[in-house]
């Protein structure tokens, strides 16, 4: 008894400690149970993955900056077959291609004999093929619902959004950047399915003004019979992209067009000699470095000869004229003199400096790179300074453009959005901002004097520089084949946007004896200025204004 | 009659406590399959609606394409007869104003 109490006195003490041991368990489960209980409740859609998941790899949208859609998935079905499961491969056969002619019969009954377990017959079919094909009751053939890329924006925003491939992998325009970015390795991770809202991708495009340059474009094209156009609008201060359009396009709902060669992206992906518009950056070149001022004078009386070559003025004043006059007059001579005044050295660094010698850093895959003479003698350094012997893209003009007009700040454009103070943080400084002033100065004057006096539109200030240039063809230059440009700014005094047109091949206009950019490109840049001006939000000014009082008797009749 | 009742209600209690800690943990569980089966029922239409969300988005977006809604303007302009806004129709309230001023004072004036 003695013995018992004392062993019973140690089991107390063990029993005592195994019911601490338990409590203590049971407390922290009890805790962590609160614990749980206490987190917000996620919500678990990773109970319900089926097979279908795998082939519903979502893209996200992309919308213009207003918040249009350009570009979305679609729900469709893709017909498969399980050969493993099919019981009749005759029958089979016969009600398919019944239903679906454009099967290869002899193809299919092969693939059908096979022991496969899964093979896909065709994708992308309509709901009502798949409604006909549902009801022949097969065994062994199903569904699975596929994401289709579809674009509303359709033709006008082609060659921005690209296009993707059957598997929905990006393969050109921002598709394709947007697959850079990180999407690949969401979809690989299984994070990117159909029904996770992506968040839409944004861009700098104006859909409206996308439109209106477009329209405008197509409308230039017929009438100046040209074979190709290129219209880009800048926001002139971010180098945002604010319209990009290369006509003739593609339809990204059917990318096979994409293929074919003339319907390439000119903007961006081809390279031209500009012509005149570079003077534009000669003119600017010389007046940062200091080496003329607008006061300064050119002799423009005789061509200029350089070794074998004569360099000639188009509408020779054959005087002595002021640098406002060499631009207005768009003086051969007058500009070759400014970039030999510089010197060849100065002249690439500043060409360098306007980005164009590189290869232009966007988001879009398809980027040209500029055709850059590999030797850089005196005659090189004259014709560059008007345009001709250096092939860029239409957007590096009218990148180093902006950079001209907003006060001297380059920064490669960009397709997504961004704000002035980050273009100012990432951009550089290429010319002074007093050099970017006189070359306001100069674009306006030219606009209300000179060659681009057909681009004005009233109450927008047009400033801008007409090109036309010759194209190079085997062994020279063609004088009837031409390409025609118009670089223009407005409102000149400070410059909310840049837009440039190029028209390929332009012919003379039915009643006109010539083509040149004054008189095609010129008039289809005050169209589109006209168009997008109150669309964008500039307001336009009038000097006097008794215009407002005539606008408000518009305004307010009947 | 009972020997320990202290002890007996103990093992009453404990076992009451067990089963109904059973009972509700049973209970807890159906539970939670329900609402797993629930969550899983509206996920899916919730991905129907997003679906069906971004169709009517695309749709839109097609149907108010500028392009087809200026095809569709030229078609019935003699009926609407809509025009491009030109840079002349738009002031600001200030310039009206002033305006408005001017045009009173000049009335004034020739009174």
């Amino acid at each position: 008894m003695r013995r018992g109490k004392r062993n019973d006195q140690g089991a107390r003490g063990r029993i005592a400690l195994v019911i601490l041991a338990c409590v203590g368990i049971y407390a922290v489960i009890g805790a962590r149970l609160v614990t749980l209980g206490m987190a917000p409740a996620e919500a678990h859609d990773g109970l319900l993955f089926s097979p279908q998941d795998d082939v519903q790899a979502a893209r996200p949208d992309i919308v213009d900056r207003n918040g249009e859609v350009l570009a979305t998935d679609l729900a469709t079905a893709s017909l498969f077959a399980e050969p493993r499961n099919i019981i009749d491969v005759d029958e089979a056969v016969e009600k398919l291609t019944s239903v679906l002619p454009e099967l290869d019969i002899e193809s299919l009954r092969a693939s059908l004999s096979t022991d496969r377990g899964f093979i896909w017959l065709k994708r992308e079919i309509s709901a009502l093929k798949r409604e006909q094909v549902h009801n022949l009751g097969l065994p062994g053939i199903g569904f699975l619902s596929e994401t289709k890329r579809f674009y509303p924006g359709g033709r006008a925003v082609g060659h921005i959004v690209g296009h993707v491939n059957v598997d929905n992998a990006g393969i050109a325009g921002l598709e394709k950047a947007v697959d850079g970015s990180g999407l690949m390795a969401l979809q690989a991770a299984g994070l990117a399915r159909k029904g996770r809202a992506l968040a839409p991708v944004r861009v700098s495009v104006d859909l409206r003004a996308q439109h209106a340059v477009r329209d405008e474009l197509s409308r230039a094209m017929e009438r100046y019979r040209s074979i190709a156009a290129v219209g880009i609008v800048l926001n002139a201060r971010t180098l945002e992209v604010v319209a990009m359009s290369s006509l003739p396009d593609y339809d990204p709902n059917h990318p096979a067009e994409a293929l074919e060669k003339p319907r390439m992206n000119r903007a961006l992906a081809g390279v031209f000699e500009l012509g005149s518009v570079f003077k534009t950056f000669t003119m600017a070149m010389g007046l940062d470095a200091g080496v003329i001022n607008l006061n300064s004078t050119m002799d423009a009386r005789y061509p200029l000869r350089l070794g074998r070559f004569t360099i000639k003025d188009f509408h020779a004043k054959s005087r002595v004229l002021t640098i406002p006059e060499v631009f207005k007059y768009s003086s051969n001579i007058g500009t070759a003199k400014v970039a030999l005044m510089l010197g060849a050295e100065r002249q690439k660094a500043y060409l360098k400096a306007f980005g164009m010698f590189d290869r232009l850093e966007t988001e879009l895959p398809e980027a040209a790179r500029p055709l850059v003479p590999s030797r850089w003698p005196d005659v090189t350094a004259a014709t560059v300074s008007f345009g001709h012997g250096l092939a860029v893209t239409p957007m590096h003009a009218a990148a180093a453009a902006a950079a001209m007009v907003n006060g001297g700040i380059f920064a490669a454009p960009t397709f997504y959005p961004r704000s002035e103070a980050e273009t100012m943080q990432i951009g550089r400084r290429v010319i002074s901002a007093e050099a970017s002033d006189k070359m306001r100065r100069l674009l306006k004057l030219n606009a209300e004097e000179g060659s681009g006096r057909r681009a004005q539109v009233p109450g927008f200030d047009v400033g801008g520089k007409t090109g036309t240039a010759e194209k190079a063809v085997a062994g020279g230059y063609a004088s009837d084949r031409r390409l025609n440009s118009f670089l223009a700014a407005f409102p000149i005094d400070d410059p909310q946007y840049v837009v440039l047109v190029v028209l390929d091949e332009p012919k003379p206009e039915e009643g006109q004896y010539a083509a040149t950019a004054g008189l095609n490109a010129a008039p289809t840049v005050a169209n589109i200025i006209s168009r997008i001006g109150p669309m964008l939000n500039v307001t336009p000014r009038f000097n006097d204004n008794d215009d407002v009082a005539r606008a408000m008797t518009v305004a307010y009749q009947d | 009659m009972v020997k320990h009742p202290a002890r007996l209600a103990v093992v009453l209690i404990t076992v009451l406590a067990a089963t109904s800690s059973a009972t509700a943990v049973f209970m807890m569980k159906k539970d939670a399959e329900r609402d797993a089966k629930a969550i899983g029922e509206l996920q899916r239409k919730i991905s129907a609606e997003r679906q069906r969300i971004s169709e009517l988005e695309a749709e839109w977006s097609a149907l108010d394409h500028p392009a087809r809604l200026q095809a569709l303007v030229d078609r019935h302009n003699d009926v609407l007869r809509l025009e491009n806004i030109t840079a002349e129709q738009i002031a600001t309230v200030i310039e009206v104003a002033s305006a408005a001023r001017r045009e009173s004072e000049k009335r004034g004036a020739s009174q």
